[in-house]
């Protein structure tokens, strides 16, 4: 009882101050964007833009009035998702991210979900065959993976399997001639499949493979190599001897007490890999024209686009933000340990 | 001094990911320093000369990997990459470990309000989406090196406050720094003889392997066009061409994105080789084959007793 | 471990079925004849900046509109003054040309089905005025809401107004004969100019300016559903659907990925006789036009693998592009290109005064190295011109008579600069007046990206730094360098140097003189001569050829002999298709592809 006592309390206090750092980041983006910028007005009402629309700028986002007025305003129109219009494309900013923020979501989870398949399966071998040669073939294929630049890797993707081998599509999310299902969550393959299309679940799936597969390739190193040494940490531990020594043979030990164990340490970094991911998908997302919100960020920055890119920046920070408290948690979940002895 | 150069040259040399990674490394970094010392005489052409009559040259005897665009020589624009890749990667993971050396001391000997305020400031910054913060920030202040540079210690620091306060956190806790603390022995001379000395080989561990990731990330700005002045030469903007002319030229983008890979690829291996040597959980079993199989037999041996 | 296995059974499915498509893409590819053809994929950088014919102001937004909107009249193909009725089947011209009258077609629908009458045109058009976006002067110019004296259009009248069955009242703004847009009934309108801030002139260009996006036919009974029309506003609901009176229909449209376009089924022009029928309004021959925005490399991948039908690429891939099998690629001839971009360099002596001194501008402008520029950043397919009528435009030959190329020559360029008294250096090395002050250190301009202009600012600095001119390589995000650039405001003191160009509105030589010209840009209007504006005015106004020849070429010397803007180069046009497509109609006001107007005529062989 007195442990999830604590649990609750431990919870609520994470909950807390990720609130507290969200609207800190808040604060900070919005100095940022209106210290570092040097007119705004003009900025943010784009190019060629008639005095009139620089006034209605000033006045919409009450540039005149002081700092820390327009620093209210800021926030309580963030609250109450009044975000406002692009001056670049005239539709609204929270709209716009409400459309491209699942399909980066969709491009991640599949990448996740590829990794957390192929960096487990890996780093599973790789330590059973500790010191082998190949062990010593994954941890340089990851090695290699975590070193390749995210350019260099997409760009051969496409020359390779959609060129020289072409069996992908070249980018895009889907085939043009479909038109997208009914918005539920806004993933396509999720809304074909939830308006159980099937055909369309399939097309969504198929331009979905290349650059899914790309983004996983690039970041399943750190997956594999916290599995690995993960499992080679309890691989030594007494009770897996025991178990070994209970006259179990070697592949139900591993597959048993060794797998399960290790894989809890790997948890926390699947969740923590899931707000990097998003974040790091401007690159993927640009080279195989996926409609993402990296990729939106990419233009609204080589576009000056500042009203858009606060509110890009200020969705992401929330997500990672988020990531980390689920992370927080499942840890100390799973292991009682951690709040025992409180978070220092 | 010495000696502790030694041993680490032995630590590095008794894996061969890490003496394959430490390597590369020292290949480029020698080469970078001496094209710092000797500047373009070292190289067969000025990197920065546009020659409009040799543009886009195939690799032969007088350019050895071809010319780009603009007829400038593309191994000697390597060459002269290596030390503003290297350099402002380095300047970069420095003065995020200074930074971090700073605060997390401060944090994590303090403890208290000081150690609250440092720690969620920390915490605000490490929620930043790194690579889209360091874009916008080097878009708005303008492509130079330094600019570039700034806007990527912005988002890499905060990792290294974490990894010095919980250092410092476990110095604290041993003898000589309990007994400073009561004979009221200045901080900086608990800070110069207890805690740096106990906290600057994993500071220096975790700098080394992020030199890599910083000059990925620094090279992907370079990509996009961001941050870095155009004629400087940089080994991700050399590669960015591949943009453009990948169906025309395409060594002229592949070949720099190849050494940027092979740099990255050292400290990764040095980094992969170091974290399986300083990890605890491996540490106690870097022994040979030989002798775990004979600790196994034995301790099957000793439960049939 | 059922997730696992869920997912790499997803994973082989979706591999599968990727392949069997596409063997059975491959199969309809080599077996079906032509008649089943039905849909064509064209591949581009840049995805549009709206939907909206009021608000889009580049060529892949003017693109999409041409397919779905129409207007009164349309280019004539390759000729830039004369022209093809679209909505309107005939008009005239008043002896003065300050009237134009329209006569409308019956019959027209808009794709909801929705009757067009004059009344959407004197909607349409004030509506773009009242809304007040980037391109809205393209009528602001000869047409405004007010006449000035008694009669004002606002936006809260546009939104009042019943346009299927006006009243007495609607009737009354509508008829009035002293306004910009009078509809005299509803198959009959007069648009008269002089209102707008060109002033009580004619302007011959006019008809031209009707043609773009801001001047076609939008449905008021549509805008009206959502959300109305706001004075300097632009509506949500437009940006990203659109219904027009055109041969195709938005089908779908994803921001960034791409816009497929699906014929419009009860397209009007298929109930007239086709003996009525011209290039601009017969009925498309491809059910399905699909526009994908994409990387460069991407592009030509799909290009080779058949993916693609047309695809749009810089002309410095020509070459290689070349040798694909089954495809078409072709230089324009210089007119044609969207871009139409014609490039120079610009010198503010306000910002920075050694620029006054003409000895300075004679040495940037013989320092400049025009052929090795074209034959490296364009592999050699741009031209050298003479501003500011572009070639290929009416009047350019006559207006350049009697002027060369500006030439290189450092020797020219650094003798110049010795004799604006500042240290110059030969290309043999030697120092001309050493004594001299060096020549103080100047940013230059221009955008971050281009690739072109980023190369060729690499050699104009090389260029300059060899008589002894160092320049700082200040490049800006192409959003920041137009409002630095166009901002008709003041002179930068910042960029006093760059590089600059001009892309057509619409496409007519004085489009390019009145801006180059008239001092609205930064470096331009630092020339500002009164008798150059009046020339422009002038050739503007007349209708008379040999006048519009005359003052276009005293503009033309004047600018010449000032060495204002050492005009840089004009890029050819890449068209780019698979060879069993035909019936594009080059059209140098055209955004297809960057160079046709229309996909109605488009069709596989």
């Amino acid at each position: 009882m007195e442990g999830r006592k604590e649990l609750v309390y431990y919870i609520a206090r994470r909950i807390a101050s990720s609130i507290l750092v969200i609207l800190g980041t808040i604060i900070i983006i919005f100095l940022i964007s209106h210290v570092l910028s040097k007119n705004p007005a003009a900025l943010w009402a784009g190019p060629k833009a008639r005095s009139s629309t620089i006034a209605y700028v000033i006045q919409r986002y009450h540039l005149n009035a002081p700092l820390y007025t327009q620093l209210w305003y800021f926030i309580s129109n963030f609250f109450t998702g009044n975000l406002g219009l692009d001056p670049v494309t005239g539709k609204s900013i929270s709209s716009e991210i409400l459309y491209y923020f699942p399909n980066t979501l969709e491009l991640v989870l599949a990448a996740l979900l590829i990794i957390i398949v192929l960096g487990l399966g890996l780093g599973y071998i790789a330590a059973i065959n500790f010191s082998s040669k190949k062990d010593a073939l994954i941890r340089i294929l990851y090695t290699a993976a975590w070193a390749s630049p995210t350019f260099l890797v997409s760009t051969l993707a496409i020359l390779i399997f959609s060129s020289y081998i072409p069996i992908f599509p070249s980018g895009g999310m889907y085939s043009p001639y479909i038109l997208p299902p009914h918005r539920v969550t806004g993933m396509f393959v999720l809304d074909s499949l939830i308006s159980s299309n099937i055909n369309d679940f399939l097309n969504g799936m198929y331009h979905l493979i290349l650059p899914a597969l790309t983004l996983a390739f690039l970041n399943f190193g750190i997956v594999t190599r916290i599995s690995r040494n993960g499992i080679l940490g309890v691989k030594w531990l007494p009770y897996v001897k025991v178990a070994r020594a209970k006259g179990l043979d070697e592949k139900h030990v591993s597959r048993n007490h060794i797998l399960r164990n290790g894989l809890i340490e790997s948890n926390t970094v699947i969740a923590v890999m899931f707000g990097w991911l998003i974040t790091g998908t401007v690159v993927v997302e640009e080279i195989f024209s996926w409609p993402g919100i990296g990729r939106f960020a990419y233009s609204a920055i080589s576009s000056d686009d500042y009203p858009v890119l606060i509110f890009v920046v200020i969705t992401f920070t929330v997500f990672v933000i988020a990531a980390n408290l689920i992370a927080d948690i499942m840890y100390a979940v799973l292991d009682p340990r951690i709040r025992l002895s409180g978070e220092k | 001094m010495k000696s502790s150069i030694r041993s680490a040259m032995k630590i590095i040399f008794s894996n061969g990911l890490s003496a394959a990674g430490f390597i590369i490394i020292a290949f480029f970094t020698i080469t970078a320093i001496l094209y710092l010392i000797i500047g373009n005489r070292m190289l067969p052409y000025n990197p920065l000369q546009i020659n409009l009559y040799q543009a886009n040259a195939p690799p032969s005897y007088s350019h050895i990997f071809g010319t780009d665009e603009l007829g400038r020589d593309i191994f000697s624009r390597i060459i002269a990459a290596l030390p503003v890749d290297l350099g402002i990667s380095i300047f970069v993971v420095l003065a995020s470990a200074m930074i971090g050396l700073f605060m997390g001391t401060i944090a994590g000997y303090f403890r208290g309000l000081i150690e609250e305020v440092i720690m969620r400031t920390t915490d605000l910054f490490f929620a930043f989406p790194p690579l889209i913060m360091s874009m916008a920030i080097a878009a708005t202040l303008g492509p130079s090196l330094l600019n570039a540079a700034i806007s990527i210690i912005f988002v890499w620091w905060p990792p290294y406050v974490r990894l010095v306060r919980s250092s410092t956190l476990q110095v604290s806790a041993n003898e000589f720094i309990t007994m400073s603390k009561v004979l009221n022995t200045p901080f900086r001379r608990i800070f110069m003889k207890g805690i740096f000395p106990n906290i600057v080989t994993s500071l220096l561990i975790y700098a080394t392997m992020d030199i890599g990731t910083a000059m990925l990330t620094l090279s992907t700005l370079g990509f996009l066009g961001i941050g870095i002045p155009v004629t400087t030469p940089e080994l991700g903007m050399m590669a960015s061409i591949l943009s453009t002319n990948f169906y025309t030229y395409p060594l002229e983008g592949l070949i720099p994105a190849f050494f940027l890979f092979l740099i990255v690829m050292g400290f990764s291996l040095l980094g992969e080789g170091l974290a399986e040597i300083i990890d605890p959980n491996i540490r106690g079993h870097l022994l040979s084959r030989k002798k775990r199989l004979e600790e196994i037999n034995r301790i099957k041996s000793e439960s049939t007793n | 471990m059922i997730v696992i296995i869920v997912v790499v059974v997803l994973i082989v499915s979706a591999f599968a079925i990727g392949i069997t498509e596409l063997n059975s893409q491959k199969k309809t590819s080599s077996t079906t004849t032509s008649q089943t053809k039905n849909s064509l994929t064209v591949e581009e950088g840049l995805p549009p900046d709206s939907l909206d014919p009021a608000v889009t102001y580049t060529t892949p937004g003017w693109e999409v509109m041409n397919q779905v909107y129409q207007g009164l009249v349309a280019p004539n193909g390759t000729s830039m003054t004369s022209f093809v009725g679209v909505l309107a089947y005939n008009w005239s011209i008043s002896s003065n040309g300050m009237n134009y009258t329209f006569y409308l077609r019956h019959n027209v629908t808009f794709s909801n089905g929705d009757q067009f009458t004059a009344y959407d045109i004197w909607f349409s058009v004030y509506r773009t005025i009242i809304m007040d976006q980037a391109p809205s002067w393209i009528m602001s110019q000869n047409l405004a809401p007010g006449n000035g004296v008694n009669f004002n259009i606002t936006a809260s009248i546009l939104n009042d107004i019943n346009y299927t069955d006006p009243n007495s009242t609607d009737l009354n703004y509508m008829e009035y004969p002293n306004q910009s847009i009078q509809v005299v009934n509803p198959y009959e309108l007069i648009m008269h100019l002089g209102y707008g801030y060109n002033g009580n002139v004619p302007y011959n260009a006019f008809l031209m300016t009707l043609t773009t996006p801001m001047a076609a036919a939008v449905d008021p009974r549509v805008v009206e559903a959502h959300g109305g029309v706001q004075a300097g506003t632009p509506n949500s609901w437009m940006e990203s659907n659109a219904i027009g009176t055109g041969f195709y229909e938005i089908f779908s449209y994803t921001p960034s990925q791409g816009v497929t376009l699906t014929e419009n089924p009860t397209y009007w022009a298929k109930y007239v006789p086709q003996s009525q029928w011209n290039y601009a309004i017969q009925p498309p021959y491809l059910k399905t036009i699909i526009i994908l925005y994409k990387s460069l490399s991407s592009r030509i991948s799909d290009l080779k693998s058949g993916n693609a039908q047309i695809i749009e690429a810089p002309v410095q891939d020509y070459n290689s592009l070349k040798g694909i099998p089954n495809v078409n690629v072709s230089l324009l001839p210089i007119q044609f290109g969207s871009s139409q971009d014609a490039y120079f360099v610009y010198m503010d002596p306000y910002a920075f005064s050694p620029f006054q001194n003409i000895d300075v501008r004679k040495a940037v402008t013989f320092a400049i190295n025009y052929q090795g520029i074209i034959s490296t950043v364009f592999d050699g397919y741009a031209k050298q011109w003479i501003g500011p009528v572009p070639p290929g435009f009416p009047d350019y030959n006559q207006s350049i008579a009697g002027l060369s190329f500006y030439p290189y020559n450092a020797t020219m360029a650094a003798e110049y600069l010795a004799q604006a008294g500042y240290r110059a250096t030969l290309p043999n090395g030697t120092v001309l007046n050493p004594s001299g002050n060096k020549f103080p250190s100047v940013n230059f301009l221009y955008t971050s990206d281009s690739t072109s202009e980023t190369e060729t600012a690499q050699i104009i600095q090389s260029n300059l730094a060899a008589i002894g001119i160092n320049i700082v390589l200040t490049p800006l995000t192409m959003t920041s360098y137009t409002s630095e650039v166009f901002s008709n405001a003041t002179n930068s003191t910042q960029y006093p140097m760059g590089i600059n160009f001009y892309t057509e509105d619409y496409s007519a030589s004085i489009d390019y003189v009145d801006a180059l010209a008239d001092g609205d840009y930064v470096g331009t209007s630092a020339y500002f001569n009164e008798s150059v504006f009046n020339a422009t005015v002038n050739a503007s106004a007349t209708f008379n050829n040999s006048a519009i020849i005359q003052n276009f070429s005293f503009i033309t010397q004047t600018m010449y002999n000032q060495y204002v803007m050492p005009w840089l180069y004009v890029p050819y046009f890449l068209s780019i298709t698979q060879s069993d497509v035909t019936g594009i109609i080059p059209n140098p006001a055209g955004s297809g592809a960057g160079y046709f107007m229309f996909y109605n005529t488009v069709h596989y062989t």
